[in-house]
Parts: structure tokens; C-alpha cells; sequence
């Protein structure tokens, strides 16, 4: 994996007011801070941002950060800790950068995918990903951009565990291998709601039918 | 229909919804999901008419998640009958919901299905809701 240049600007004030103001001008607060660093306080330009997050995922993207800071630019490795959004407007509200040694492993989250049509799929089964990311640890460029788990041979019942899975070179899943990461659920299970529907659905008939004779009958008396 | 099994005081206090929802506002099980856009409280009944709606739209096929739970009574006094003489009897329960919350979720199924179902569905609550899927930011 290559890594992405990022351009960030050193940023001085702190607290709701600025930082609202800040997010006005087209600019999102973020922090760097790293095992040996001390924390420092950045500005990302939102348009960078989101050409970022199309390129990759947010747990795997392996940046490098250019801060410029009184004429000087100063480049740093880093991978994002944490991302915060608006629940409501999905706006970016504040970003974490985690400063990385090139030549330590880390530990990050990568999406998984899924290729082939399911068996199971055929015969109506419901495929469900239960894990739809998997933490692993490995050396900085050798950050995968997806897992792949080809399930064209999943019936249903079955289902495959995080210890069936395995990567090329040296990266090391960090979850129990009895996780379960894919399973095809029996199509029976889904299938029995719409029948009690349709016997609610008769029932308030029926009840509707009575409603309606008991006047009629009350009139003939 | 959704209501607890037990509860220490039948009867609450109507309280106010203010602010947005930071708890339930991503998806967690499903590819699709509706989310909540407004305040408001989302009745039992609703609740299960909007899952009736979406099942029966998505016919066979599909796992479908409620992330929201009528944990809240309300009560109601009988038809004609004066002001006072105390608080009326428990009548249902409801979801106080705020904006953000995710109401349900949904997996395995096409996208345009989801979208129909969910849009279905969302006629059938008190609140203004949006389809989200899985990748937005």
C-alpha cells in the first residue's frame, strides 16, 4: 500500500467557538499525536478529506501527513484513530491521526469482502456477514486494502471462522480464531412471519365481520 | 407487539425530547437501515406495522433488525370523562426517538428492495426518516 499525502495546517485555538468556526471555513479540527510525540493541533481541509476516504477505508489508510507550520513543512506517518461525524448530518467533526513508525508492525481494521454467489444463496438462504471487519497486524506498506473470502461453497448452516482465513505475507489476524465471520442462515425462520401475519390478517376480518353484524342485529331486535 | 416484561412504576412522567441521538445513529448488523431525521415517540403498534410493511415487501429472504424498543408508557383517560381526579391508566407504550437513531436494519437483499421496503415502512411511523446504507459518510 502506498502511502497518501495529506496536507494539514498547524491550528492554535481550541474550544467549541473556534472549532465551529473552523468547520465554517471548510476546515475540520484534528490532533496528531503519537507513543513518543507530544499531541499537536491541526486543521485538514474537508474537500481533501473526502477524496481521501474514496480512495480507502478509514481503519487501513496509511497517511502521510504534511504539516506546514511558519513556512516549514514537516512530514509525519500517521494512520487515523478516530473519526468522529455528526449522527444527523454525517459532517466530519474531528479527526484523530496516530503517528506510526514505518518499520513497527500496527494494528489496523480492514474490510472484508465477499466474492462468489453462495450456494446456500441458491436454495434461498440468507447470507449474513457477521464480521464485517477484522483486525490484523503487519508492517505499515504491507497493509491489505480488503480481506477476500470466496464463499461460493457456503451451504446453509454453514459458516466460516476467522481461523479458515488466510493472508499472504506476514499479517496476522488478532481475533479468535472460533470467531464467526460469514454464515448462511436457513430461509425457514424468515419464511413463518408472513404466515402468522396472514392469520392476524384473518382474525381482524373475522373481528371486523362481527362488528359489523352486531348492530344489524341489534336493529332486527 | 414490543413491550417490557416488568417494569418498577407503571406509569411515567411525559418528559421532553431535546438534542440528537449519539447512541444507535450507525448501522451495526445490517447493508441498510432507516434512520430517524426528528423527534418524536414511535408507538408499539407502529413499530409493528412499519416491520409488517417492510416484510411483506421484502417477501422471502432478508434479515431484519428493530434497534428501537417502547420501553416508555403513556396513559389515557376514558371518553367522557372530566379534568382531575388523578392521572389516567396506562394505555401503551412507545420509543422515545431522537434525531440520528437507527430504526431498523436490514441484510441480504438488493438495494432497490430495502429502499421500497424501508420507504414502505416509513409510512407507517410518527417520525420523518431517511434510507442509509452501509459506506456513507
Amino acid at each position: 500500500m502506498e502511502l497518501i499525502e495529506l496536507k494539514t495546517k498547524i491550528r492554535t485555538t481550541t474550544g467549541n467557538g473556534p472549532a465551529r468556526r473552523l468547520r465554517m471555513s471548510g476546515q475540520i479540527p484534528a490532533v496528531v499525536y503519537g507513543p513518543k510525540t507530544e499531541p499537536v493541533l491541526l486543521s485538514v481541509n474537508k474537500s481533501d478529506l473526502e477524496l481521501l476516504f474514496k480512495k480507502g477505508g478509514i481503519g487501513q489508510v496509511v497517511l502521510n501527513l504534511v504539516i506546514q507550520k511558519n513556512g516549514e513543512t514537516l512530514t509525519m506517518p500517521a494512520m487515523i484513530k478516530e473519526l468522529q461525524t455528526h449522527p444527523v448530518s454525517r459532517n466530519f467533526i474531528h479527526i484523530d491521526f496516530y503517528e506510526i513508525e514505518m518499520d513497527q508492525k500496527i494494528t489496523a481494521k480492514i474490510p472484508i469482502v465477499t466474492t462468489g454467489i453462495a450456494k446456500g444463496v441458491e436454495l434461498g438462504g440468507v447470507l449474513q456477514i457477521i464480521r464485517r471487519e477484522l483486525e490484523v497486524e503487519c508492517l505499515p506498506l504491507e497493509v491489505p486494502e480488503s480481506i477476500e473470502i470466496d464463499i461460493s461453497d457456503l451451504d446453509i448452516g454453514d459458516s466460516i471462522h476467522v481461523g479458515k482465513i488466510s493472508l499472504e505475507g506476514e499479517i496476522e489476524i488478532l481475533e479468535d480464531d472460533n470467531y464467526t465471520v460469514v454464515t448462511m442462515l436457513s430461509p425457514k425462520l424468515e419464511e413463518e412471519e408472513p404466515e402468522e401475519e396472514e392469520e392476524e390478517e384473518i382474525e381482524g376480518e373475522e373481528a371486523e365481520k362481527e362488528d359489523g353484524e352486531t348492530p344489524e342485529a341489534g336493529g332486527e331486535e | 407487539m414490543l413491550s417490557p416484561k416488568k417494569v418498577k412504576f407503571r406509569k411515567q412522567q411525559k418528559g421532553r425530547m431535546r438534542g440528537i441521538s449519539y447512541r444507535g445513529c450507525n448501522l451495526d448488523h445490517g447493508e441498510f437501515g432507516l434512520q430517524a431525521v426528528e423527534c418524536g415517540t414511535i408507538s408499539s403498534k407502529q413499530i409493528e406495522a412499519a416491520r409488517i410493511a417492510m416484510t411483506r415487501h421484502v417477501k422471502r429472504g432478508g434479515k431484519m433488525w428493530i434497534r428501537i424498543f417502547p420501553d416508555k408508557p403513556f396513559t389515557k383517560k376514558p371518553a367522557e370523562v372530566r379534568m382531575g381526579k388523578g392521572k389516567g391508566s396506562p394505555e401503551g407504550w412507545v420509543a422515545v426517538v431522537r434525531p440520528g437513531r437507527v430504526l431498523y436494519e436490514m441484510e441480504g437483499v438488493p438495494r432497490d428492495l430495502a429502499k421500497e421496503g424501508f420507504r414502505l415502512a416509513s409510512h407507517k411511523l410518527s417520525v420523518k426518516t431517511r434510507f442509509i446504507e452501509r459506506g456513507d459518510l
